[in-house]
């Protein structure tokens, strides 16, 4: 362009522009103030000085393609004019996001190596927008996920954190809890009735997938329902009680937990109870935490390394004096 | 080809955190990838309020995914309560179980049909890392042992019940560098004198819709935005005026609170909705900085009430009238033209707005004066509350017809 040709020989009077390069090698110039929106490019140019003639361009990120790199500069180009009404930002961040997922994603990455944090929000909000409310086979469906979990670890994704020892006490203690109540709800002859139920996942899936019916019909389990009295708040349909039977008669081979009333009774119950009773529980507990927690982590980072091969390294976490804390990872960003 | 997983895992985090729980431990099905993800996600909020769950399945939940969440730093702990019957005692199980997370900011909110959910001591005592505490129509309990917050930056009570005046002051004072406070108070809610002594303080929102025979005592001397709001109060008092503060929004059904007046003589931008009164007005003090002011007309005496605000502040910028409520007695105010013309429309005063104008008599003459005397006016801007042109075509007659003093003056109408 005859501009970009003035640029160089008469830089006093054009504007200035800022040379790039992509990850594919090629090069372009663009506006100074459109570039230096962006705050990897502008610690380019002051911290190291490059940037201001082809032999100098600026070596963009890999995770920053060329028609990506087009996007955020459309961005750039827009958003750092000054006088820019919120409303007017508003209505073309809404257009701006409307790509497909690969590009949102992508550009996503991009926007993240230049740290251009408006971008990165937005794109982030979009993403989350897209994920909200999905199911799991909706979202690996959108982003063409893997599908690599056996049916098994799909149904009952608790499998290996079953052998917890903080879920095994919390399982011990609701089992504790239910007998007691099933021995005050004798007292006062209230109905138990009995259905069969076709459903067989865990607490946390069937909350979770409560909308899709496809995930569910694998074993035939049992589900108990109580009518209600008056200390049981809230009548039971999907009892979480007969997902958790179904996840320890499955997964580990724990069957502590007996044929018992619905869950939400023993939970009500124990916690809306006294002080001494929450004392009872909570001494105890921490105790058994804090001597196998160390134990769990040790056994939960081999437990990745063998479920994921090589794609993830053990993440470790240290914790610094002042109490954040420092992740040490393999993985490259 | 799978875009999404390839993103680095902070940028997958922070994406995870713009979702509600259920959705981010959804994630560990996804793929063998996303496995463990969710239990590093730093911000967690579970809602009671999806799909009418019921208390037993919501709360299982809760319990068993704060258990199992692994990342050492719990960011923010939202709980969305009120449709399901959890109560106090899940609210102590949950406060204990991310205990050791170094929990920056924890947010307790229930729905308005559930207001009586105690909470547990446990609150004052765990989570000393606490950076934010928001709190939503539960009740707060006595607590013998001593306590603090000592990174407490922003708190909030919002329709909170106190065990009574003694908890608000220690509460307060544990927290040493707090600067942002906002409390909006209820009916019944057990505080005669709510007293917000806090050194630190930067942002206050005090709205009181509760009791009429209580009060404020503010002692904030540190403050730098103000708004207060309080249609029912007995009184409202200032200890030590407020040198920093910049803006305030003060709207008072009580004559007494323009002593707060004379207490906040620094600020730059202000919002008044007062009552006026002769003998309460702070005569003497001077907004040497006052540069806007918006003044509510729903009062009688507002005309008054202006005209001494103008007279003491000689560097006002900007005038706004506008009648936020609807007028409050039978009596229209009455212009009474004063003796001397105030300083700030000779010299500074550059833009008048006027909002629902309505052609009365006093306000004509308001806005004769004004455009007289208006040396520096640049732009006059009036919204008429009729919808009836005719009446509006008569209104912008009389405005065009009177006479203008600053050459440069616009007037827009509307």
């Amino acid at each position: 362009m005859s501009e970009g040709n003035l640029a160089v020989m008469k830089p006093e009077t054009m504007k200035s522009y800022i040379w790039l390069q992509t990850a594919d090698g090629s090069i372009q110039q663009v506006e100074q103030e459109v570039a230096m929106f962006c705050p990897m490019i502008c610690q380019e140019v002051i911290q190291k000085g490059v940037g201001s003639s082809k032999n100098h361009a600026i070596s963009l990120p890999q995770r920053v393609n060329p028609a990506m790199f087009s996007l955020v500069l459309d961005y750039c180009r827009f958003h750092q004019m000054p006088g820019r009404s919120n409303k007017e930002q508003k209505t073309y961040d809404e257009r701006f996001i409307r790509m497909d997922t690969k590009r949102l994603c992508e550009l996503t990455s991009a926007a993240d190596s230049l740290q251009l944090k408006p971008l990165v929000d937005l794109t982030s909000r979009a993403l989350a927008r897209i994920i909200e409310g999905k199911t799991p086979e909706e979202i690996r469906e959108i982003f063409h996920l893997p599908d690599d979990l056996t049916e098994e670890e799909k149904l009952e994704p608790l499998k290996n954190t079953m052998d917890d020892p903080r879920i095994r006490l919390l399982n011990r203690l609701y089992a504790k809890k239910r007998k007691e109540l099933k021995e005050r709800e004798r007292l006062k002859n209230v109905e138990v009735e009995e259905h069969v139920d076709e459903r067989s996942v865990d607490d946390l899936l069937s909350f979770i997938n409560s909308r899709d019916p496809k995930v569910v019909k694998k074993k035939k389990k049992k589900k108990k329902k109580i009518v209600s009295s008056n200390d049981i708040h809230d009548k039971e349909s999907h009892d979480l009680h007969s997902k958790q039977q179904c996840v320890e008669e499955t997964g580990s081979s724990m069957r502590e937990v007996p044929n018992l009333p619905s869950a939400e009774d023993d939970i009500s119950t124990p916690k809306a109870s006294s002080e001494d009773e929450d004392d009872e529980i909570d001494p105890a507990m921490r105790e058994m935490l804090d001597r196998e927690v160390e134990d769990f982590a040790q056994r939960l980072n081999s437990t990745w390394v063998r479920s994921l091969g090589q794609e993830r390294r053990p993440v470790h976490f240290s914790i610094n004096g002042n109490g954040t804390t420092r992740r040490h990872t393999g993985q490259s960003p | 080809m799978d875009r999404l997983s390839q993103l680095p895992e902070a940028l997958l985090l922070r994406i995870m955190s713009l979702l509600p729980a259920k959705d981010v431990v959804a994630t560990m099905v996804l793929s063998k990838q996303w496995q463990l993800l969710w239990m590093l996600v730093p911000k967690l909020v579970y809602d009671d309020s999806y799909q009418d769950i019921e208390y037993g399945r919501f709360s299982r939940f809760v319990d068993r995914s704060l258990t199992l969440h692994e990342a050492p730093v719990l960011d923010t702990l939202h709980l969305k309560l009120g449709k399901t019957s959890c109560g106090s005692g899940d609210i102590r199980v949950w406060i204990k179980a991310v205990d050791k997370r170094c929990l920056r900011e924890l947010i307790v909110e229930f729905d308005s049909n559930n207001s009586s959910v105690v909470l547990p001591v446990s609150l004052y005592t765990c989570c000393r890392m606490l950076v934010t505490l928001k709190l939503n129509n539960a009740v707060l309990v006595d607590v013998t042992s001593s306590f603090s917050f000592p990174s407490l930056k922003n708190l909030s009570l919002v329709s909170m019940k106190y065990p009574g005046d003694e908890l608000i002051k220690t509460f307060l004072s544990s927290c040493p560098v707090l600067e942002d406070l906002v409390v909006k108070r209820c009916l019944d809610d057990n505080v005669t004198i709510f007293n917000v002594r806090v050194s630190s303080l930067k942002f206050l929102v005090l709205h009181n819709k509760g009791d009429p025979d209580s009060g404020f005592v503010i002692d904030t001397p540190s403050l730098e935005c103000l708004d207060i709001f309080d249609n029912s109060g007995e009184f409202c008092v200032i200890e030590n005026d407020m040198t920093k503060i910049v803006k305030a929004d003060v709207c008072f059904d009580n004559a007494n609170a323009q002593q707060l007046l004379g207490s906040i003589s620094s600020v730059k931008r202000l919002y008044l909705c007062v009552p006026f009164s002769k003998d309460a007005y702070p005569v003497g003090s001077v907004f040497h900085c006052l540069v806007s002011l918006t003044l509510c007309t729903c009062e009688t005496e507002w005309l008054n009430l202006l005209m001494c605000m103008l007279r003491d502040s000689p560097k006002l910028r900007a005038l706004k009238l506008i009648q936020d409520h609807s007028f409050r007695s039978e009596s229209r105010p009455c212009w009474n033209e004063p003796s001397a013309v105030p300083e700030c429309l000779l010299t500074s005063l550059e833009t008048l707005e006027w909002v629902k104008y309505e052609g009365k008599e006093e306000e004509k003459e308001l806005a004769a004066f004004i455009l007289r005397n208006g040396n520096c006016l640049k732009r006059v801007t009036i919204s008429s509350k009729s919808t009836d042109l005719k009446e509006k075509y008569e209104i912008l007659k009389e405005l065009s017809l009177l006479s203008r003093r600053s050459p440069t003056c616009q007037i827009a109408f509307n």
